[in-house]
């Protein structure tokens, strides 16, 4: 009784976090107003991060949290300040380029399902150590751990000094 | 009621979600009208990626781990993009008084 009660919470827990992904993405995109933008991508990382906790990966949830809500999203709250114009939010008017997104995700999703189609699931997502990626990341991994820190500082650095230019290109 | 509880422990709900996710996002950076909302559409394009990665590696790879290892990267390489893309923006901003997409022709044949 009280396993299929907590069961019923579970998976409405993650109709919930199904529906923050995709409605956050879709406000993300259609909204009008920048803000309201913002706010649906902020939902979407979030619902985003739920789903990697549901994976088993509570490593990549908090990191989701962290680098994306915590440091991403701030960063495009303030270019969204510093860059506002009235006139310019909304989206452009439909065309025939709206097919392509379609055209090729239909595409993508049904070589992807055709190809699981013999294939077995050979894990389920429980029962991970996470705490091998530590040493993953610093015994194989390492020459792109360590690339990945140098691409880092060069976009910081050369973030600054692109926003600091104050001559006309 | 029982399709609903298999539904979190099934690959196909993450490859749809994925998808879904990807389409949203391409549609964006094709009919957003300034830069900010272009890179929020890209953003939501790069979590659709981390998230099919994420659910490949976790149900068909022996070793989860490295699926773990490579959405983790996809993240650094995201915000490093973000960082580069904003301070574009502001300087764009700067120069132009304008981030409208379709005001930013100077390279247009």
């Amino acid at each position: 009784m009280f396993a299929s009660f907590v069961h019923t919470v579970y998976t409405l827990a993650f109709a919930t976090i199904l529906l923050l992904v995709v409605g956050g993405a879709l406000l993300a995109v259609t909204a009008r107003n920048l803000i309201h933008c913002f706010f649906g991508l902020v939902g979407a990382l979030l619902g985003v991060a739920g789903l990697y906790y549901n994976l088993g990966s509570p490593l990549l949830a908090v990191m989701q949290v962290m680098i994306y809500i915590g440091a991403v999203c701030v960063a495009i709250a303030f270019g969204l300040t510093l860059t506002r114009k009235q006139g310019e939010e909304g989206m452009r008017p439909l065309d025939i380029k709206a097919a392509i997104p379609v055209v090729l995700v239909v595409a993508m999703l049904s070589a992807t399902l055709k190809s699981l189609a013999g294939r077995e699931i050979v894990a389920s997502a429980r029962k991970i150590d996470e705490s091998r990626i530590g040493w993953m990341l610093l015994g194989d991994y390492l020459l792109p751990f360590e690339l990945i820190s140098i691409l880092l500082t060069v976009a910081v650095i050369g973030a600054v000094t692109i926003a600091l230019i104050n001559r006309r290109i | 009621m029982e399709f609903l509880a298999t539904l979190p422990n099934s690959l196909l709900v993450y490859v749809v979600v994925a998808h879904a996710l990807f389409a949203i996002g391409l549609f964006g950076m094709l009919f957003r009208r300034t830069l900010i909302g272009f890179l929020i559409s890209l953003e939501l394009l790069l979590q659709g990626v981390g998230i099919n990665i994420m659910a490949f590696g976790t149900y068909l790879v022996p070793d989860p781990l490295q699926a773990r290892i490579s959405t983790l990267f996809i993240i650094g390489i995201a915000a490093a993009e973000a960082a580069v893309f904003l301070g574009i923006a502001v300087a764009v901003f700067r120069n132009y008084q304008t981030i409208a997409v379709d005001r930013l022709i100077g390279l247009k044949g």
